[in-house]
């Protein structure tokens, strides 16, 4: 039986910067500038500036950076590029097809 | 009669009044006496509710809405206002002279020139102040005027084309050019603040998705958002001697707590230790000083601006 990696969880308060992030990791307040997400859970918290390559975003605050992958389940658009590198306005859906 | 249409993106009603006095003051008169048919718009980025039309006579509004959702939606959008010419002008750009901008209106008669940019960044034309000809401008693939991230795959080491720099680009390769004001002649004619509104939707959004103490680290970590906050504070010097008001309040009522409180800007500059740092949010803060002086000047105020440096290298 193979171990499951231990859950990283990000917590309110907590500043991260020029950091990557996987699959095994929760954010639940942290704020995120310039950095990479892959794969885990963003269910609160501020992500600015970064690289959001793949995992669910599910809420929080989305600003700025370029929503690559993933799924866009909840949250606050307050702008920010989808893959092709478009801008994305406030209150949309990064994963929608553009209008 | 051509219709000429100023327009501008805000977020708060205070930096708009300020705006919109130097506009009326300056601007207005001047491309009317070019037999122009003048408008002044405001699109309301946030907060459209605390925009009083009795502040702003002969302001027409718009609000976000489908089509114009935030203020990078604005400039295409507008791009399809009733207009023959655009003049968009960002919300803490200020030209002092209205006919030394008006005098550069014959270049359009130029049909190779689609635009004049008064204000460069890094020396290219930029959109802080710029006077388009629509026509040109409608003829670009939409959206035209939105930045964009371009080479997302080589992420963080992509472009990221500015509003407006994706459109300049597209004008050139149709042949069309910008008229491009050189910095040392645009910093003679306009007093230009930067991200006053930027720190101050940022001190909303940070708080209000990761907390105070986030925005704090925020601060400590970019010594940028301090030359901002000092913008706003000498923004707001100017306003409340004009209008006996307090500028950039937070949800307390508190002047520059939707910024920086004097308090805040002195507690954190005290903690600011190296020497480059420090000498290079200084140079800023004597730019500022001398913007906000000379454009309360053409109000006919005088202003005191509070030291905020620590004691032993405070020089304005």
């Amino acid at each position: 039986m193979q171990n499951a990696a231990k859950p990283l969880i990000l917590l309110s308060g907590e500043l991260h910067t020029n950091k990557k992030f996987g699959p095994e990791t929760i954010n639940r307040g942290a704020a995120l500038f310039e950095c990479e997400w892959d794969g885990g859970v963003f269910e609160s918290g501020l992500f600015v500036g970064g690289m959001f390559r793949s995992g669910r975003f599910a809420g929080g605050t989305f600003l700025g950076g370029i929503f690559w992958g993933g799924s866009w389940l909840d949250g606050t658009w307050e702008g920010g590029f989808d893959r092709v590198g478009i801008y994305r306005s406030r209150g949309d859906n990064p994963t929608a097809p553009s209008s | 009669m051509p219709r000429l249409l100023i327009s501008s993106p805000h977020r708060y009603p205070d930096l708009a009044r300020l705006w919109h006095r130097s506009v009326a003051r300056e601007l207005v008169p001047a491309f009317a006496a070019l037999q122009l048919d003048v408008e002044v718009n405001i699109f309301c980025d946030a907060n459209a509710e605390q925009f009083e039309p009795r502040s702003f006579p002969d302001v027409r509004f718009t609000r976000s809405g489908p089509g114009m959702r935030d203020f990078m939606e604005f400039y295409d959008a507008t791009l399809e206002a009733p207009c023959d010419f655009l003049l968009f002008i960002d919300a803490d750009t200020f030209i002092l002279d209205g006919s030394w901008a008006a005098s550069y209106f014959s270049s359009l008669d130029d049909p190779r020139v689609a635009a004049v940019s008064y204000v460069p960044r890094d020396g290219a034309p930029a959109i802080f102040a710029l006077l388009c000809r629509v026509e040109s401008y409608r003829a670009l693939p939409r959206p035209a005027m939105a930045c964009r991230y371009e080479f997302p795959e080589n992420w963080p080491h992509g472009a990221n084309p500015q509003p407006g720099d994706v459109a300049a680009r597209e004008l050139a390769k149709a042949g069309q050019k910008i008229v491009n004001v050189g910095q040392e002649e645009s910093s003679r004619h306009v007093a230009q603040f930067r991200s006053t509104t930027g720190i101050r939707s940022s001190r909303e959004q940070i708080t209000r998705a990761a907390g105070n103490s986030v925005f704090w680290k925020m601060i400590d970590m970019c010594p940028e958002y301090l030359g901002a906050a000092y913008d706003n504070l000498v923004l707001g010097r100017l306003y409340e001697s004009l209008f006996r008001e307090p500028f950039a309040v937070d949800s307390a009522g508190v002047a520059l707590g939707g910024s920086l409180t004097v308090d805040e800007m002195r507690q954190a500059l005290s903690g600011v230790c190296d020497a480059d740092r420090l000498e290079t949010l200084r140079r800023g803060f004597r730019q500022s000083h001398d913007n906000i002086l000379r454009l309360a000047r053409r109000e006919g105020v005088e202003l005191t601006i509070p030291s905020v440096l620590p004691e032993a290298s405070a020089v304005v």
